[in-house]
């Protein structure tokens, strides 16, 4: 698992951290966040927090993975759009940047995530049917879990908890809220090149949401996500991308495709 | 790295009197220890409302940390402490409801440019990230120390762009809203804001709100008088719009009749602010290249124009528009009002009515009853306005 991405990011240059004017692609969309939230992958690994409590990145990629695939499921039965996932997420990624694994319980936090994700993303869905949801989705192979949580008692606790871990997921988050994904490049990139396969967009779709279950957009840029899953797909389907005059359609995302082949070599 | 940044929060700041009542909370003045910056705290309650933190405060949080403009308020901090949440403001000494209201100010044509420009520059920012006011009013603007005059308020606003978005068509104060709000529309984009410009652009020429409707009906009635009921030519899209009512032929007074005073630029400015047709409407960058704003006189330096003496309480001019016979309603609604959407708030109607005598502001269309004027707070008027506002909200947008 460790190792499901390839390359070197440090020697990808894609701008992982830094704020160099020459990577200021034209899909990037401007972020003016306050705080950077992108890191080169030895940082990420380096500094964790979960680390310091003897988690190795091993273990930490496993725990990543397993919210992730737990916020999709929860997405999907409450019925949010996927743009609602991937920030879900995103959150989730950039709270364990800076908190513990051994300290937050992962599945709340992801739960609280998607509450939050619903307010932010203008799809909201009550707090109490965020907590149905999940507590029965945590507790799948407990057939009387789906009635317990019923009891005035444990709901009352789980509400608690996730309105406390609200106010934790915020400030931790420094409130910053507004969470880019690589879907809007995406589908901007495909209308301009004039790639229109409909296959090619699906499968770069797919690639940009196996992404957000890695610590790839802890690492690079939506924009940067978006061409590497188009170079991707491309590659996938055998499909030549266009060049439109004198330019690559990738160097509109200011990569090349030799560094987007090493990011995603092990997808 | 791991360093939150302005972690220390509560102990940054140095609170000071109470400024105002807002919807969540007390907003105080206060000094940043840190710049020596005085700041307005707003203090929201986060226990008081059951689903976490209300989405009024974080689309505020969201949306201000992206839009930073000369022209729109800064949010510099925002931090927990005890069962509250803080939301630090630049500090703004005054709003444009009390320029406009302060006899004692003369606007001339200058400073109605410069309060025009200035309001136009913040919204195109916001229109250029993508993000919906919403809820753009004189009391919303405020006026900061040095004149500047800055867009406030991001409790309603949204993102737009997705052409699928559906939006709810319950925001702005009534007299604010734009022909497609009131008839109904869900995927309304910019041009929601350009009319309630227009609608303040008007209210800086007359000292007092263009359009008083006392109903969402009325409004649209008053909206005919003064422009015309719009051909199908004019507004191609309008009968298919989901709450629309054919209205008895008007025809449209000359422009000039309703603003004497204006000159020719600011007349042809304002009747491109109120195309009927939000596509054929001008845009706030187009409203900015207009000749209007290089043309003689020059907007008036922000510095230089007169602030109100104080923001006390002082009641509005008697309005009322010199006003020829009220359109009639010619069809019924197309559909049940949305007064039924909230059957469990006892008294809303009549409550909120009330309200809107004082400003136009209301939650639901609610027919052609007439405005009372029972002496509630004005604080629970406006929590009970912004109740109803996010209820509807809620139910609109959680099934996209
Ligand atoms: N930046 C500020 N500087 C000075 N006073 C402010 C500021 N922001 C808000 N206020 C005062 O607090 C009141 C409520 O704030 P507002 O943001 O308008 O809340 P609401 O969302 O309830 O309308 C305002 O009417 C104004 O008097
Ligand atoms: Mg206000």
């Amino acid at each position: 698992m460790a190792g499901l991405l390839g390359g070197d990011p440090a020697q990808l240059n894609l701008d992982a951290g830094g704020s160099s004017a020459i990577l200021q692609g034209k899909l990037e969309e401007a972020d003016h966040s306050s705080t950077n939230w992108y890191f080169p992958r030895e940082e990420l690994d380096r500094t964790s927090p979960s680390l310091r409590d003897g988690i190795d990145s091993r273990r930490e990629t496993y725990f990543r993975k397993s919210y992730c695939t737990f916020l999709q499921d929860l997405g999907m039965r409450l019925k949010v759009p996927q743009v609602t996932i991937a920030t879900a997420i995103t959150f989730c990624h950039r709270f364990y940047l800076r908190q513990s694994h051994a300290r937050n319980d992962r599945f709340m936090i992801a739960t609280v995530c998607m509450f939050l994700a619903g307010k932010v993303e203008e799809t909201p869905r009550v707090l109490k049917d965020v907590i149905y949801v999940s507590y029965t989705l945590r507790n799948k192979k407990d057939p009387s879990a789906n009635n317990r949580i019923k009891q005035k008692d444990l709901y009352e606790a789980q509400k608690q908890l996730v309105l406390y871990g609200e106010r934790l997921v915020l400030t931790t988050l420094g409130f910053d809220l507004n969470v880019h994904h690589p879907y809007r490049p995406l589908v901007a990139a495909i209308k301009k090149f004039n790639v229109s396969q409909h296959a090619l967009a699906q499968v770069a779709w797919n690639f940009v949401n196996d992404g957000l279950r890695t610590s790839l957009c802890l690492q690079f840029k939506p924009h940067h996500i978006a061409a590497g899953a188009i170079f991707l797909a491309a590659k996938f389907l055998k499909v030549k991308l266009p060049i439109d005059g004198e330019r690559a359609w990738w160097q509109e995302f200011d990569v090349t495709p030799r560094q987007l082949e090493g990011t995603f070599s092990r997808l | 790295m791991l360093e939150l940044k302005n972690g220390i929060g509560a102990k940054r700041y140095v609170k000071g009197i109470s400024l105002g009542e807002g919807t969540y909370g007390v907003v105080f003045k206060a000094l940043d220890t840190q710049t020596n910056r005085t700041v307005a705290v707003k203090k929201i309650r986060l226990g008081k409302y059951k689903e976490g933190v209300h989405v009024t405060a974080l689309r505020e949080i969201k949306l201000l940390k992206e839009l930073r403009d000369p022209n729109i308020i800064e949010l510099i901090d925002v931090y927990p402490h005890k069962r509250n949440l803080h939301l630090v403001f630049e500090f703004m000494e005054s709003d444009l409801e009390a320029v406009i209201r302060d006899r004692n100010i003369l606007l001339s044509p200058a400073d109605v440019k410069s309060y025009m420009q200035m309001c136009l520059r913040g919204l195109a920012h916001c229109h250029k990230k993508w993000v919906l006011h919403r809820d753009l009013k004189p009391n919303n603007l405020l006026i900061s120390s040095d004149g500047q005059l800055k867009l406030g308020d991001f409790g309603l606003a949204r993102i737009f762009g997705s052409p699928d978005r559906k939006f709810t068509h319950q925001v702005f104060a009534r007299w604010y809203r734009s022909p497609e709000l009131l008839f109904g529309s869900k995927q309304y984009g910019s041009g929601v804001d350009i009319w309630a410009a227009g609608c303040i652009f008007a209210e800086l020429l007359l000292r007092r709100p263009f359009l008083q409707g006392s109903s969402d009906i009325d409004q649209l009635g008053k909206i005919f008088q003064a422009f015309g009921t719009p051909r199908e030519t004019q507004w191609p899209d309008m009968t298919s719009l989901p709450d629309y009512v054919e209205f008895q032929f008007t025809p449209a007074p000359a422009l000039r009749s309703l603003f004497p005073m204006a000159t020719e630029d600011a007349l042809d400015l304002l009747s491109k602010m109120f195309a009927f047709d939000p596509k054929a409407r001008i845009t706030a960058q187009q409203a900015l290249e207009h000749r209007y704003f290089s043309t003689d006189p020059a907007p008036t330096k922000a510095h230089l124009l007169l602030r109100p003496a104080s923001k006390a309480e002082g009641m509005r001019p008697p309005p009322e528009l010199a006003s020829p016979k009220e359109p009639v309603v010619l069809s019924p609604p197309a559909k049940a009002r949305r007064i039924s959407l909230f059957p469990g708030v006892a008294g809303a109607e009549h409550i909120h009515h009330s309200k809107e005598s004082k400003d136009g502001s209301s939650a639901a269309t609610v027919g052609e009853t007439p405005s009372d004027h029972s002496g509630m707070a004005i604080t629970d008027r406006s929590y009970l306005k912004r109740k109803l506002d996010m209820d509807v909200h809620f139910e609109d947008e959680r099934h996209v």
